[in-house]
């Protein structure tokens, strides 16, 4: 039996008194695949992996992890996943090697070989108390942890933020290498956008726990498209098929819907933090 | 084989890595039977999504330049002369299409246009 | 659940190394104090009071950490988390009521305190008991500053219990006491009244742990 979606999350709503921190968010994450969860901080991103943790309580909404409901026997199915939160939460007093111990007896599929190299690959000492490592060896620490047990799932939150670039790329480059299997499957949050655009296949968009867009990245670079024009020219294309626009002194810059466009126009390749950007600040 | 991807060009990823294996098949540095990196692999050493290269090799192998074996991975196509007929005919369809944008900017009519061609390929024969 | 308690284990011996051989030596100082008189009592107390903290001490240290947000990535249920914690709390309380007990035993053997050491051995088991029934549900609950407030009421209780057991001049007057005033209270022979109060306190421990798998259950992060 293969299961044909890594997370299916279905209507998931988490209110507060003061308003919606998730509003009816629904998503698919195909089996293979990785996808980009892309928001401003306090978006709802962490909600929503919270909330598909069962850390905290929906309002209503199903959600279901290789191919199980997340409320029954879920700490089965956490058994196949790698999860790195933000706040990896490991004990300040531990070391790398004590932290092995622990995993290998909690975990039923715990690989010390794997645990050791990857330790390796990401130059994490094994001595080193946890207390005594940086923001990114923490988080280097929990990913090692995480790609250590045979997972089938990796779910990361906010796991490269505050992280320098030669590190993220480390990371995404180990991503890249789990998804060589086409069983595995990633979901990472991130509001640094340039880290995701190049591995992923699925781009999502929350904003004020709104699901904006959830798509194929390739097909978001052939709907929508950049122009650059004056802003008279601007005013000649249909209002509808503007996502977004930017207008200074000296022309303005639009992103638009590629089909709602006449064909003589020059139409530029977007990026998706553009996109996202222009998306947020028009309110759509 | 040789592929670069340049991510900044207005061209689709996935349209990238059609024309180029294409090239390949058509030069002869990809043969016959000759099999291809799987999509998963190559997608993984690109560092670009599953889903562009699954794209790329549909549209190769709707066009007949390669063709897949269950469960072994996708293949070169015997050489077509039809098709690379074909090829070249659609690429100079497109070079027409430049040509004669060009030449209205210029202020140059039909006429001037076949002169010119003339000249060239008079030259050659 | 192994993982846990290695987990636990480890905590405890780099947070609550201090609390543990403080509790050892106090448990030898009342072994060497031979004239019977009551300030052992205290130093035997104390020692199961430091012990029978360590469970929600620990809690509180990986609330004060936030390394209870690792426990989420792990394959291990809410219950399982807490039943942990109370396996590792009957682990700690035994090994240290055993201990005293022992000392206790050995102290006035020969001296036909039997009774009287029986009875210091149910006060031992009630207290060191007691407290994290009451303790490991409140820091779940409260958790922080009102957890470790409540925490502490319990053990202060049994202190101030054990302070005015120090206004006797020696055990047997203690004793003494003991028996007349539960003879006048309850009618009842006091081996038989421990006995009970001991089987009571079992029954609140038994009684906490539904309470707390359910507190932590809807606790949410």
């Amino acid at each position: 039996m293969s299961i044909t979606n890594a997370i299916e999350v279905k209507n998931l709503t988490k209110s507060y008194k003061k308003g919606f921190m998730l509003d009816n968010i629904s998503f698919t994450l195909p089996s293979g695949c990785i996808m980009g969860l892309i928001g401003e901080n306090g978006a709802g991103k962490s909600t929503a992996i919270k909330l598909m943790l069962n850390m905290i309580k929906r309002n209503s909404g199903t959600v279901k992890i290789l191919g199980r409901d997340n409320r029954e026997d879920f700490e089965l199915t956490k058994e196949d996943i790698g999860v790195v939160l933000d706040e990896v939460g490991i004990s300040e007093c531990l070391n790398a090697k004590e932290v092995g111990n622990i995993m290998k007896h909690t975990f039923k599929n715990w690989d010390e070989k794997v645990y050791a190299e990857n330790l390796q690959k990401l130059s994490l000492s094994d001595n080193k108390k946890f207390k005594e490592f940086s923001k990114g060896m923490k988080m280097k620490l929990g990913i090692a942890v995480a790609l250590s047990h045979n997972a089938k799932l990796l779910i990361l939150d906010e796991a490269t933020a505050g992280l320098d670039p030669v590190i993220r790329d480390e990371i995404m480059d180990m991503l890249c290498e789990f998804t060589r299997e086409e069983t595995h499957s990633v979901l990472i949050s991130s509001h640094i956008v340039s880290d995701l655009e190049k591995v992923c296949d699925y781009i999502a968009f929350i904003h004020n726990g709104k699901m904006l867009i959830c798509e194929e990245k390739d097909r978001l670079y052939e709907t929508y498209g950049i122009v650059r024009c004056s802003a008279e020219q601007l005013n000649d294309i249909e209002p509808d098929a503007v996502i977004g626009k930017k207008i200074s002194p000296y022309g303005a810059e639009a992103i638009v819907e590629r089909s709602k466009i006449p064909s003589d126009w020059e139409i530029g390749a977007i990026d998706i933090e553009k996109l996202f950007v222009f998306m947020v600040k028009e309110g759509h | 084989m040789h592929i670069f991807i340049d991510n900044k060009s207005g061209t689709p990823i996935y349209d990238q890595i059609y024309t180029q294996i294409k090239n390949h098949i058509i030069s002869g540095t990809l043969k016959e039977d000759d099999a291809l990196p799987s999509i998963r692999n190559l997608a993984k050493d690109l560092r670009i999504s599953v889903i562009t290269t699954k794209r790329a090799y549909d549209e190769l192998e709707k066009e007949g330049f390669i063709y897949t074996v269950a469960a072994k991975g996708c293949f070169v196509a015997p050489k077509n002369v039809e098709l690379l007929r074909e090829e070249n005919l659609k690429t100079i369809e497109s070079y027409i299409t430049k040509i004669s944008q060009l030449a209205v900017s210029c202020g140059l009519n039909c006429d001037d246009v076949i002169e010119m061609v003339k000249f060239e390929m008079g030259d050659k024969e | 659940m192994k993982g846990l308690l290695m987990k636990d284990g480890y905590l405890m011996w780099k947070y609550q190394k201090v609390n543990m051989i403080i509790a050892l030596i106090f448990s030898f100082i009342s072994a060497f104090n031979i004239d019977g008189s009551n300030t052992n009592l205290f130093f035997i107390f104390y020692s199961c009071l430091m012990i029978s903290f360590i469970p929600s001490g620990l809690y509180l240290v990986e609330e004060r950490e936030k390394s209870y947000m690792n426990f989420f990535t792990l394959p291990v249920s809410r219950k399982t988390y807490v039943l942990e914690k109370y396996l590792l709390s009957v682990l700690c309380n035994t090994a240290i009521i055993l201990l005293n007990s022992v000392i206790l035993l050995i102290r006035t053997a020969g001296q036909s305190m039997l009774k009287d050491s029986l009875m210091m051995i149910a006060l031992m088991t009630v207290m060191t008991f007691l407290t994290p029934a009451v303790g490991l549900p409140a820091v779940m609950k409260f958790g922080g500053t009102m957890g470790t407030f409540v925490n502490m009421i319990v053990p202060s209780f049994c202190m101030l219990l054990i302070m005015s057991v120090m206004s006797f001049d020696s055990v047997s007057d203690l004793v003494q006491y003991h028996m007349q005033a539960i003879d006048s209270m309850i009618h009842m022979d006091f081996m038989i009244f421990y006995l009970l109060i001991t089987l009571f306190t079992f029954l609140l421990y038994g009684i906490s742990i539904p309470l707390s798998v359910k507190i932590y259950k809807n606790k949410e992060f």
